[in-house]
């Protein structure tokens, strides 16, 4: 009796200590505050910034078209577009699959998801550099974690991230600050006007491309601070493919070659102007072929150009659409 | 499984409440596959060998106290040396063939050497020293082999204790095992705060001044004195804290079952000698080796008087160090406490001798001094621990020798010398140092009477610091994908 009215003592006042955690882990389900549970109109919607990831995966879960074709890749590689590509493949239904901070990881994954799904890979194009390649394993950050259907982990674990994101008091924060204020923490929050093709899974800078159309001359001043110098010489990447690189490159050949994939590989042409280390030219030439291989980076006519890109991470559709005619061989 | 995972956070409740609902004699059977559920979590594969170890360990306990003498020492031997090969085969014939072959000069790389890539099964040489120290208790007569295959199977998948103990003797948790628990809640409020304390701990304190020494040991190019000794200093908290903390949430998990669990610390950082510092850190493992190793060598060695018993020390704690891990610089580390240890075997007795002659106690300032000379020993130990090799360690050695003078003048002249450190905000760190001192402060005065007195008065108090505790975790704790470091051993 005595122990039955202890014992109910204690669940109260512990019932009381978790009541505070319970309100807001019920927000966190039902606000969707670090939008992983809904579907949102596009990846990259304003506010708080989403696993694209998320989206991506279940629009194909969703939407079963019969995508043949795909450009992996990670937001550098977002300025190729699948209506170009679509001339020089011949692909009948292109989709564009770069996510942000992609890893070498992420596109084995997503491959071997397109397999898994039936999905015919007839044509792919793999926009490669030296982060996507340092990168074998499944990135912890919530906002790049690969989809659990995906990368096979355990969708409690994959959401635990997005829990413990959102009681991060720096998160929190910023939310309240956001939800009472309307003032946007530049860490949490993603600001720059997007389009996005729901279809093709293509990004267009809308924003850049409007202040570009308006006054070019104006833009690049105004990024200026964001174009730091780079070296005056040729500098080469120390090699960053491992052993575990190798292994994800292995499985990616050899699912391409299974599925009897026309395929090419560019290393993109980054403002870094970095040379990827030719130890991991070679490690990759031998896996894919040489002539399917094609190194944009380090200094050359692409990275010399700041007008060539948005802001120090991103390069410019015309300049993807250069390097796809000159990939395919068919220069403008 | 992780203690700090969300599988251990429904794993958990949900087999206490299986574990007090279902009828008494059963208990043994559903914290039995609550351990093998709780082992198999992270490498399934593993249980198989686990459970040959427990049957062969029980085969041979039973054989040996089967009243055959002529069987004992051929069981004892035998069961001994499977559990010795076990571990040598997972844990140690990696690093033996890489000597070797460098010995022998033949050339093999890292991935070639199939033993250096077994990955040890979780908790091995614990659940070894476990099923050693049963072995070695029953050929010794001082208790019977136990009958039950089932409760002796728990012995060792008791799952708060798997991963990284207290070595529980068998004298003491079989007993346990075989009684019939009741929720009592005196068990479970004690079981809950410690369980909350070392969650605390770890998330909050230790995993939030990992990075901070990670930072330090993964980039020693940026180093000098000064910032190695403050990432060592830091270590030495981190490495206490994430151990302390799981043996709390051991302790707690198994008091909510009715459990009693060894105590593992004591306050080691107010050792006043490292004798005394082994006598309060990792006090299961430390009396493991006193009663199983370092006690049988120094009988066998009292011939020799003195110096054999600092041979058997010097032993006993080279071992320790392989023990810990597969390592040159492990084995440097357990040689230093042996070394340490065996000449404070002949100092300190002619200091106390001295003492007692004239009739005083020691003072004050003696003891803070001692205190403090102690720390700063086994916090320069730990220099072995955390680099793990002994070229790192070298140069840890050689950057404090040669750069802290130099960096501490340039600190004081306001310039930038932190490499590593100062890409962590001074504020972090004067809130860990803060977190440290008050964690330290609340261990020491929580055994006080007085303190004790006012906190059971209170229920108010009590239930804002358990507040603090629980919100601090929640919100501060570091979630990344650290693990209790001595899980890996």
């Amino acid at each position: 009796m005595q122990d039955s009215k202890h014992f109910r003592r204690l669940a109260l006042t512990g019932l009381g200590l978790i009541l505070p955690l319970a309100v807001l882990l019920v927000y966190f389900a039902a606000a969707d505050p670090m939008k992983c549970f809904r579907m949102y109109s596009n990846p990259l919607e304003k506010g708080v910034t989403m696993n694209d990831r998320i989206f991506q995966s279940r629009w194909l879960a969703s939407h079963p078209f019969p995508y043949d074709a795909f450009i992996l890749g990670s937001s550098r590689g977002k300025s190729f577009h699948t209506e170009p590509w679509k001339q020089y493949t011949g692909a009948s239904c292109p989709f564009h699959m770069c996510v942000n901070d992609e890893s070498i990881y992420g596109i084995a994954r997503k491959l071997e998801y397109l397999e898994k799904e039936k999905y015919e890979i007839r044509h792919v194009l793999l926009l490669l550099d030296h982060r996507i390649l340092g990168r074998p394993y499944n990135p912890e950050p919530h906002i790049f974690r690969e989809y659990p259907a995906v990368s096979g982990e355990s969708p409690a674990a994959f959401y635990q991230r997005f829990l413990i994101a959102f009681l991060k008091p720096s998160f929190l924060k910023a939310w309240v600050l956001h939800s009472t204020a309307d003032v946007e923490d530049q860490v949490f929050f993603f600001s720059v006007d997007f389009r996005y093709n729901l279809f093709t899974g293509d990004h267009i800078y809308a924003e850049y491309e409007s202040r570009l159309a308006e006054d070019e001359d104006l833009f690049y001043r105004e990024q200026a601070s964001v174009f730091y110098d780079r070296p005056a010489s040729m500098q080469n990447l120390e090699p960053v493919i491992t052993r575990e690189t190798i292994s994800e490159l292995e499985r990616i050949a050899s699912l391409l070659d299974r599925n009897h994939s026309n395929y090419q590989v560019v290393i993109t042409p980054n403002y870094d102007q970095l040379k990827m280390h030719p130890d991991d030219l070679e490690v990759l030439f031998s896996l894919f072929g040489r002539d399917r291989i094609h190194d944009f980076s380090g200094v050359n006519n692409y990275t010399q150009n700041i007008r060539h890109y948005y802001e120090e991470r991103h390069f410019r559709p015309f300049i993807a659409d250069s390097i796809m005619a000159q990939v395919y061989q068919r220069k403008p | 499984m992780s203690f700090q995972s969300l599988a251990f956070l429904i794993f958990f409740p949900l087999t206490v409440l299986v574990y007090f609902s279902l009828p008494k004699r059963m208990q043994w059977l559903i914290l039995l596959l609550a351990g093998m559920v709780f082992y198999a979590w992270a490498i399934p594969q593993y249980l198989p060998l686990i459970l040959l170890i427990i049957a062969i360990t029980y085969a041979c306990g039973r054989l040996m106290d089967s009243g055959k003498r002529a069987m004992k020492p051929w069981a004892f031997s035998a069961a001994i040396l499977i559990i010795i090969l076990t571990l040598v085969a997972f844990k140690y014939s990696g690093f033996i063939l890489e000597n070797l072959n460098r010995l022998t000069g033949i050339r093999e790389g890292r991935s070639q050497n199939v033993f250096l890539n077994l990955i040890i099964p979780l908790g091995l040489s614990y659940q070894s020293f476990m099923a050693i120290s049963y072995l070695i208790e029953v050929s010794r007569g001082n208790i019977r082999a136990e009958k039950h295959p089932g409760i002796f199977a728990l012995y060792l998948l008791f799952f708060p204790v798997i991963l990284a103990g207290p070595i529980e003797r068998p004298q003491h948790l079989i007993p346990q095992l075989h009684e019939r628990h009741f929720p009592k809640p005196l068990n479970f409020t004690t079981g809950l705060r410690l369980m909350l304390w070392g969650f605390f701990k770890k998330l909050v304190v230790a995993d939030n001044l990992a990075p901070v020494v990670d930072q330090v040991y993964a980039n020693p190019a940026e180093q000098n004195g000064l910032t190695w000794m403050i990432a060592t200093l830091l270590f030495s908290f981190q490495l206490y804290f994430d151990f302390s903390a799981y043996t709390h949430i051991a302790i707690g998990a198994a008091r909510i079952l009715g459990f009693r669990i060894t105590e593992n610390f004591n306050e080691p950082y107010r050792a006043t000698s490292v004798t005394d510092f082994w006598r309060r850190w990792h006090i299961s493992l430390s009396t493991w080796l006193r009663d199983y190793i370092f006690t049988p060598l120094s009988v066998r060695w009292r011939n020799a008087g003195r110096f054999g018993g600092f041979a058997a020390l010097l032993l006993t704690f080279l071992l320790c160090g392989f023990w810990h891990e597969a390592g040159w610089a492990f084995i440097a580390w357990g040689g230093i406490h042996g070394l340490i240890m065996g000449v404070e075997s002949f100092v300190l007795p002619v200091i106390h001798k001295k003492r007692k002659r004239k009739g005083k106690q020691a003072s004050v300032w003696s003891l803070n001094t001692s205190m403090l000379l102690t720390f700063s020993m086994v916090m320069f130990s730990w220099v072995f621990f955390r680099s793990g090799s002994l070229e790192l360690t070298m140069r840890v050695f050689s950057d404090i020798a040669l750069t802290s003078v130099p960096a501490i003048l340039d600190w004081s002249r306001g310039a930038s010398v932190l490499g590593g450190l100062g890409r962590h905000s001074v504020f972090l760190l004067a809130v860990l140092a803060l977190a440290i001192i008050l964690v330290l402060l609340a261990e020491r005065g929580i055994n006080r009477p007085g303190i004790q007195a006012v906190f059971h008065r209170y229920a108010w108090l009590r239930w804002i610091i358990y507040f603090i505790l629980f919100y601090s975790t929640i919100f501060l704790g570091n979630y990344g994908e650290t693990v209790f470091i001595y899980a890996r051993f």
